[in-house]
């Protein structure tokens, strides 16, 4: 009940604060109504590939569990996430619907970012362990978000979300099997390198300009 | 003969009583009791009725718990579902545990490269270049979607991903929608499919599995408040089994109690009622001896009718209690009963013999029971318990009162008409009866408490659970020509299907296809170098790594030399237990009689397809036509409808076999038609008119009531050979009177109670029973010939 009013007390902004979670602060000033869109440009190192691939679109939030994932390049696939459901259509391939449960890491990204979206706190502390980095200037911050429940862990490794004043930078999936993804959110989705590779993406997302 | 000494009295008994110890312990070390119901089936006639045996309780549906959980939010119930799956599947009673939870490994690795003979892949498709290359293309899509993280792990081995379209065929048609992992009904109930390896209807065994499956519920950490729901035809068999025992057991202990205080009333004297209940403890016990000592194993459901039938023993010390008289001994009583007590047993013995003829093995072992029983109770009543009877009692003919009945009794006008009279209102009766005169309906007389079926339609519906009603069968001569059929049948259901004849079909070609098809695929398979080759064409560009695939490649080639996949084989993999329960040898039933010369033997595999929501049987059992009766809907009312009255069709040929014996034996004991007429006629006619007022009332006739009117008849034989007995002494006719009177109100209290009854089984036999010795009494009155003639001599 403590919890549940003071995440609405945060979600109302930062003025007022309850000392305990101010380490988390600077994520709650993220908050913003939905719905909200946002340009992205992922590229996903697997084990299997020689080269990651890379993808771009749009991610939108329209509020609630409901988020979208738009990729327009290199082909036009949707995928939507309403109330624990998935549906994925693709360009000439048809839709493909499967439960939000089959993907845990796919439910994983879906609670942290919309925990971050609305500033909701309590929901990011009750799946995950998080971690808040900031940097000198107090104008970077990294989020670290390491599952909670073992079962989550079997599959993902942790998420991290970089971030600055003007808003989320990155967001960095990192599986069990090493499998890595990289989203450049914003304006920095427009700066996929060529040729991306871990290391030149970890930096991108690190330092903010 | 002189009167025994207190001594030698003392010591008969003790002896008696030792002999009974002795009985008791040999039958409590033999005794084993089953539960099974098919043994109180007939023996199957028809092929249908022959797999309905065979199939009855083992049958794909009626072996399927269905279990709900609830009680807590989803998130902790889908927690709650997987940790009772997980206990459930390590436990032998149980060979299938299905809650929505998807698991690629549920195929055994060994069988894992059978997934190209499996699924229906290469049945439109070759693993070459082009194929291969529009695969892979969708799996790097795939890879990039945010589903790649679950392909991930799959895709070296399966980059086709048979594992997948073969769990999406194996998955039940209608499921729930999962949410956390497993079955989450929108009540917010999780739900879970259990098949038991225990049959049905073998309440014993589906209680053990059933305790198995609560104590794994409790046994769950943090449990908490939720609850466990189960349904489905096992759970019911256990509920019925434990209600019946429950209502019989109090009203066992009421009828017992009214029962002594009875005899007491009637004897005033405990030794006398303690010493009364030796021969009906010597008849029990000679007769489950002879049962342990014939049959391995004694039906449960034998010995609850058995030890109801051998009521009739209670009769035998009565008698002998009543007709004591001043100046005559024990012995001296008895032997002027015993001509008629020997009559009346005589009787009973031969038309339970006509049950032993019946063929059907519960009935047979009812028939010795009740044979050896009441011979024991007879014979010791004869031989054992004068001697025990203390020679001081009081004489019951000067009970205060009897005298008075007893002239109201004999002033009743007893008209030649009676007999006549009664003939023509049971026809009449019988004629404008309401309703239909039989109860094939078994399940009628075992009644579920309606929001139990209202749980039961519910879950069923939510899990897509077959109906327990329709099965399609499917013959063949051999288990792979039933796989052949299976796909031969496989679009015209989808086309039923389609029409809204039904909502879906459940063949067993489903999990595992014919050798043709999987020989067919395999020849399609490509050999390494050919799939290698493939694969280098296929991933140019690609960003796959060179040896990305090795384990599809190395699959594929196991599977090229893999030898067929049998049912046998299949079978014994975890999902193979869903087959084993589809595709069955005739015959399995150790029961089964040889076929008709008319039948087909060949025919020695069936296959047993699950229907869920049949809206039009016709149009299913059209399907028989087309395929020359090798496909044919079984509605499994209807088979065990018929077996009912082919059941009772036995029965009743047994009693007019019994009713021909009873006329012969009474009329050689009495050596007169005319007297053996007054002691069948009354007998005769109270029974068919207790069969008439309960059609009346709106009673369908059951096998229960056929079985409870044997006993009334039983009883009534009793009262009509003793009022029928020439006798001029005033005295002997009011004990007679007194020994019919308690034998008359002690079988109506312990029937008249279980009239009472809510469950079905017990309230017929209590009713007919309670009618029936009623009835018995009146007309052996009424027809009785000799009180005319006494009441004139006294005149």
């Amino acid at each position: 009940m403590l919890a549940l009013a003071s995440a609405t007390t945060w979600a109302r902004g930062p003025e007022t604060t309850v000392a305990k979670d101010d380490a988390l602060a600077p994520i709650t000033r993220l908050a913003q109504p939905p719905p909200t869109q946002v340009a992205f440009a992922e590229a996903r190192f697997s084990a299997l590939l020689s080269r990651p691939l890379v993808v771009s679109g749009q991610l939108s939030w329209e509020g609630g569990d409901r988020l979208q994932r738009h990729v327009d390049m290199p082909y036009v696939e949707t995928t939507r996430i309403v109330d624990g459901e998935v549906s994925m259509h693709r360009a000439g391939r048809g839709t493909r619907h499967f439960s939000l449960d089959r993907a845990p890491p796919l439910k994983a990204l879906l609670d942290s970012l919309v925990a971050v979206l609305s500033g909701d706190r309590a929901r990011l502390s009750k799946a995950f362990t998080p971690r808040l980095d900031q940097e000198g200037d107090g104008q970077g911050w990294t989020l670290t978000l390491k599952p909670k429940s073992p079962q989550l862990a079997r599959s993902l490794s942790h998420i991290r979300l970089d971030g600055d004043r003007q808003g989320l930078r990155c967001m960095l999936i990192t599986e069990a099997n090493g499998t890595l993804s990289v989203d450049l959110l914003g304006p920095l989705a427009a700066r996929m390198p060529a040729q991306p590779t871990r290391a030149n993406l970890t930096a991108l997302c690190r330092h903010a300009d | 003969m002189p009167t025994s000494p207190v001594r030698v009295r003392a010591a008969l008994l003790i002896g008696w009583l030792l002999v009974l110890a002795l009985l008791g312990l040999y039958v409590a070390r033999t005794l084993r009791v089953g539960t099974d119901l098919r043994s109180f089936m007939p023996p199957p006639a028809t092929a249908d009725q022959r797999l309905l045996m065979d199939q009855i309780g083992s049958g794909p549906g009626s072996r399927l718990l269905l279990v709900a959980l609830d009680g807590a939010p989803p998130a902790k119930l889908a927690d709650l579902s997987h940790g009772l799956a997980a206990a459930l599947k390590q436990d032998s009673r149980f060979t299938q545990v299905l809650n929505g939870d998807f698991q690629p490994d549920s195929l055994p690795s060994a069988l894992l490269p059978y997934r190209y003979l499996l699924s229906t892949t290469l049945d439109t498709h070759r693993l070459d270049a082009a194929y291969l290359h529009d695969q892979l293309q969708q799996r790097l899509e795939d890879l990039a979607s945010p589903a790649g993280g679950m392909l991930e792990t799959w895709l070296p081995r399966d980059p086709t991903l048979e594992v997948l379209k073969l769990a999406q065929r194996w998955s039940p048609p209608h499921a729930p929608e999962v949410r956390d992992g497993v079955w989450i009904d929108p009540q917010g109930e999780a739900l879970l499919l259990v098949q038991t390896r225990a049959a049905g209807f073998d309440p014993g065994a589906q209680q053990d599995a059933i305790a198995a499956l609560r104590k794994a519920f409790d046994d769950l950490p943090q449990r908490g408040a939720a609850t466990l729901t189960l349904s489905g035809p096992g759970y019911f068999s256990v509920v019925i089994n434990r209600q019946t025992r429950h209502q019989a057991d109090w009203i066992g202990y009421i009828s017992t109690v009214g029962f002594i205080l009875l005899l007491l009333l009637a004897y005033r004297s405990p030794s006398a009622l303690l010493l009364g209940a030796l021969p009906i403890a010597s008849g029990a016990l000679v007769g489950l001896a002879a049962l342990v000592t014939a049959y391995a194993e004694v039906h449960g459901i034998t010995l609850a009718f058995g030890f109801t039938l051998l009521g009739v023993a209670q009769e035998y010390p009565i008698r002998l209690l009543s007709h004591r008289r001043a100046g005559a001994s024990n012995l001296q009583s008895v032997r002027g009963l015993w001509p008629l007590l020997l009559t009346a047993i005589a009787s009973a013995c031969i038309a339970y013999l006509a049950f032993y003829a019946s063929g059907v093995p519960g009935l047979q072992q009812l028939a010795v029971f009740t044979i050896f029983g009441l011979l024991g109770a007879g014979l010791t009543t004869r031989y054992a318990l004068p001697h025990v009877l203390p020679e001081r009692f009081v004489d019951v003919a000067r009970t205060p009162g009897l005298a008075r009945f007893r002239r109201f009794l004999d002033d009743l006008p007893r008209p030649r008409w009676i007999p006549l009279l009664v003939t023509v209102a049971v026809a009449a009766m019988l004629y404008f009866a309401p309703g239909s005169f039989w109860q094939n309906n078994l399940a009628k007389l075992t009644p579920l408490p309606m929001s139990m079926l209202k749980t039961d339609a519910r879950l069923r519906a939510e899990l897509g659970a077959p109906d327990v009603r329709y099965l399609l069968v499917l013959d063949a001569p051999t288990a792979d020509g039933v796989l052949t059929l299976s796909q031969a049948m496989q679009p015209k259901l989808q086309a039923l299907v389609k029409q809204g004849a039904l909502d879906g079909v459940e063949l067993p070609s489903r999990y595992l296809p014919s050798l043709a098809v999987q020989r067919e695929r395999q020849d399609r398979l490509p050999d390494r170098a050919a799939l290698e080759a493939a694969l280098k064409r296929a991933t140019n560009g690609m960003p796959f790594r060179e040896d990305a695939f090795a384990p599809f490649v190395h699959d594929v080639e196991t599977a090229r030399a893999l030898p067929l996949l049998t049912p046998a084989m299949f079978e014994r993999s975890p999902l193979g237990q869903r087959l084993a329960s589809m595709l069955v040898q005739r015959g399995a039933d150790p029961r089964a009689k040889p076929q008709h010369a008319g039948a087909t033997p060949t025919r020695s595999w069936v296959g047993l397809a699950t229907l869920s929501g049949v809206h039009d049987p016709a149009a299913l059992a059209a399907l028989s036509a087309q395929t020359g009766g090798k496909v044919h809907l079984l509605d499994i009312k209807q088979a065990s409808e018929s077996l009912v009255a082919a059941y009772r069709s036995r029965i009743l040929t047994a009693l007019g076999v019994a009713l021909l014996l009873l006329v012969v034996t009474v009329s050689v004991a009495l050596r007169s038609l005319r007297r053996a007429w007054h002691v069948l006629g009354p007998m005769t006619l109270a029974t068919f008119l207790v069969l008439a007022v309960e059609r009346v009332a709106g009673v369908e006739i059951s096998l229960f009531h056929l079985v409870a009117l044997i006993l009334a008849a039983g009883l009534g034989l009793h009262y009509a050979l003793f009022f029928e007995r020439e006798t001029g002494d005033p005295d002997e006719q009011r004990r007679t009177l007194h020994a019919t009177v308690v034998c008359v109100l002690s079988a109506l209290l312990v029937f008249g109670m279980l009239a009472w009854s809510s469950i079905p089984v017990l309230r017929a036999i209590g009713l007919t029973v309670s009618l029936g010795v009623a009835f018995h009494f009146c007309l052996s009155i009424l027809m009785a010939p000799h009180a005319e003639r006494d009441d004139a001599a006294e005149k």
